[in-house]
């Protein structure tokens, strides 16, 4: 059995010392209103409280133990009331390892193990030396895959292309080979950072903007004739008009910095590396972040296409995997699915996809929906405009007048709109997989290989049905779909939906009969 | 192995709406179910509208036009989703079809079959329906459900669908 890293004694001893140290005093300082009690009584219980606690950190700290045995990870812990926990390695999907920037000072690190059951971490180690952590995730790896081909070998039937991917060597992957596969250059990671809009960012910006809002609003005053408004009932519509004009780009300009500090911040450094049958991943600058994506697991690809990349000619890459994903640090941008590549050259994110892809060929070229289905779209912005034009009528209407009729603007953008939302539509049932695009900000073009399929689906609306369009969506088992929808190929014509939707039945067989 | 013949000619179901051939309907008691649902509803929001209108002193009459127009657009819709709604039982897969607004037709393939249910809800034991859920590991895994069953064609659909699971061989099921 082996114990943590020896600072962590020190550190869980300190930090209970300090949580003992702290309860006779705020017991004291809770009763000295009611009783009393001599402060001198403090300086005994509070000493001995200390102490306490100490004791209790380094309790704790000697009686966790863990093993790597063969079958299983042990890990008994507990002072008064023991547990021990054994996660057999075949169930355990992935070994985080964190390394915050103090423990990365001392060379350790914090390893949490997941698995597929529940959100929760099944078994967390905070901290050992970072060789332990490299050693915990690399043998929980090689025995997992043991298991694995074990479960597989004791099975009859005989793997077929499906289920070992092409990167692993089929037979002998056990022992797993390091290849590192990808690494980020400072221009990627800065058009990643740029590219990538973070909607977290913009509560932040908003909070910056009220505590520093004076200088703002004396700008924006200086700039009104009527000087700066004491209430919203006093504001002129010049006031508002040069409020919305420059305090909301401000805002959002703000709001894109922060996002994109945010995105440099934690895909600083980003590596990808192919382990035996696992991509994993490192980055972060405060913080490091590493995870592993189970080749095994894969449902689908996703290649992500904001339209600044686009302009640019960049690309990223998602993998989307069954089960337990690796949190994406909370940037809330990789909703469940961890970036393998976030962003590069589109040639180079391509013929990477191909290589770790575990599904045959793949070709991310497609077919637009017929063109009536424009139509759709032009309606849908046209109302919106509509609305926006109501809306500033009765905003006109409740302020007792103002240039309403300006938000006539809004039409402007509904037919260039409506194309680029075409436009960036598309699908094609390709010998192994079926290609989804949709997204004219945030292009994505998901790659689902046929055997992934769980459910198919075909939708008309009462609009699609007047217009003989249809919808497909490809359901799979990715847990990215749990947080956002399931690919779809939008507004496609009907028949070719109806036969789409016959092909994925089909193939969905033939691949897993294949086996 | 693989209990489907992949040789053997396609399934010839038509999944044209134009002329789809009729695939098994629901029990038709099904209706009285939803509609039962749709009155209570009704009613609820309707005394809900008519307190609200007797606060805000209004005609409580809005409480009463506000249950009829309820019935009026949801007796229809009931009746056409009863209309749709049809399940088959095919080669390959469980294919329903459903819906009123938005038509939807979803295929369950039986080797994604993580394991079936049936249900009975207290209204639907009154009228003696039973329900068959069908749960795989797909992220719409509880939408796939078939209401309106009789008990005896619930458990029956229930036990080929458990059999058409295990033969085609069921693996980790992602």
């Amino acid at each position: 059995m082996r114990r943590l890293h020896p600072l962590a004694g020190i550190s869980q001893a300190l930090g209970h010392g300090v949580q003992g140290l702290g309860v006779p005093i705020f017991a004291y300082a809770m009763l000295s209103f009611a009783l009393d009690i001599p402060i001198s009584v403090v300086f005994v219980a509070a000493p001995i409280g200390g102490l306490l606690g100490a004791g209790y950190g380094a309790a704790s700290y000697l009686r966790f133990e863990y093993e790597l045995s063969e079958d299983a990870l042990v890990v008994a812990s507990g002072v008064l009331a023991r547990r021990e926990r054994e996660i057999p390695y075949g169930r355990i999907q992935n070994v985080d390892v964190r390394r915050r920037v103090l423990l990365r000072l001392i060379g350790a690190a914090a390893v949490s193990i997941e698995t597929a059951g529940g959100g929760s971490t099944e078994a967390s180690f905070d901290f050992v030396h970072r060789d332990e952590a490299e050693r915990i995730q690399t043998t929980v790896r090689k025995r997992r895959r043991a298991a694995q081909d074990e479960a597989a070998a004791s099975e009859t039937e005989e793997q077929g292309a499906g289920e070992s991917p092409s990167v692993s060597a089929p037979g002998n992957a056990s022992e797993a080979r390091s290849e590192a596969l990808f690494a980020l250059t400072p221009v990627e990671l800065a058009v990643y950072a740029l590219a990538t809009f973070r909607p977290a960012a913009v509560p932040l910006a908003l909070i910056a903007a009220s505590v520093a809002p004076g200088a703002v609003s004396d700008f924006v005053g200086s700039l009104a004739p009527a000087g700066v408004p004491t209430s919203l009932a006093e504001l002129t519509v010049e006031q508002a008009l040069v409020g919305t004009v420059f305090y909301g780009p401000l805002t959002a300009v703000g709001a894109y910095a922060v996002s994109a500090a945010f995105g440099a911040v934690s895909y600083y450094g980003f590596m990808l590396v192919r382990e035996g049958d696992d991509l994993r991943y490192e980055r972060g600058l405060l913080q490091r972040y590493s995870g592993a994506i189970p080749l095994s697991k894969v449902q689908t690809l996703t290649v992500t296409e904001p339209v600044v990349m686009r302009v640019l000619g960049y690309a990223g890459l998602a993998v989307e995997t069954a089960g337990y994903t690796p949190t994406d640090g909370g940037d809330g941008v990789g909703s469940g699915a961890p970036s393998a590549v976030p962003a590069a050259k589109a040639a180079t994110t391509l013929a990477l996809a191909r290589r770790i892809e575990p599904f045959g060929g793949l070709d991310t070229t497609v077919e637009r929906p017929p063109k009536r289905a424009r139509r759709r779209y032009v309606v849908r912005y046209a109302l919106l405009a509509a609305g926006i034009v109501a809306a500033a009528y009765a905003a006109a209407w409740a302020l007792g007048g103002g240039p309403w009729y300006v938000a006539f603007l809004a039409f402007v953008p509904v037919l260039p709109a409506a194309h680029l939302k075409w436009a960036n539509l598309g699908y094609r049932a390709g010998e192994d997989h079926l290609v989804l695009r949709e997204g004219f900000w945030r292009r994505q073009t998901h790659v689902v290989p046929y055997e992934r399929l769980q459910t198919v689906n075909r939708e008309r609306s009462v609009f699609q049905r007047r217009l003989g369009l249809a919808t497909l969506v490809a359901d799979t088992a990715s847990s990215a779909t749990l947080v956002s929808s399931a690919p779809s190929a939008i507004d496609i014509d009907d028949e070719r939906a109806a036969d789409l939707y016959d092909t994925c039945r089909e193939r969905l067989q033939q691949r897993l009969g294949a086996r | 192995m693989l209990s489907i013949q992949h040789d053997a000619p396609v399934p010839n179901f038509e999944v044209d709406s134009h002329e789809r051939t009729r695939v098994n309907a629901l029990n038709s008691r099904i209706r009285l179910v939803w509609g039962l649902r749709l009155l209570a509803g009704a009613l609820i929001l309707g005394a809900v509208a008519t307190v609200a209108a007797i606060a805000l002193d209004v005609t409580p009459f809005v409480g009463v036009a506000l249950t009829v127009a309820i019935l009026v657009v949801g007796v229809p819709y009931t009746l056409v989703r009863y209309r749709r709604w049809g399940y088959e039982v095919q080669d390959d897969a469980l294919v329903l079809e459903r819906g009123v607004l938005t038509t939807v037709d979803t295929a369950v393939p039986y080797v994604r079959v993580q394991h079936v249910d049936t249900q009975r809800s207290p209204l639907e034991r009154l009228v003696g329906l039973s329900r068959v859920v069908v749960y795989t590991a797909g992220s719409r895994g509880a939408d796939v459900a078939v209401p309106g069953l009789e008990p005896e064609r619930a458990d029956e659909l229930h036990a080929r669908l458990r059999r058409l699971a295990v033969e085609s061989e069921p693996e980790d099921g992602v």
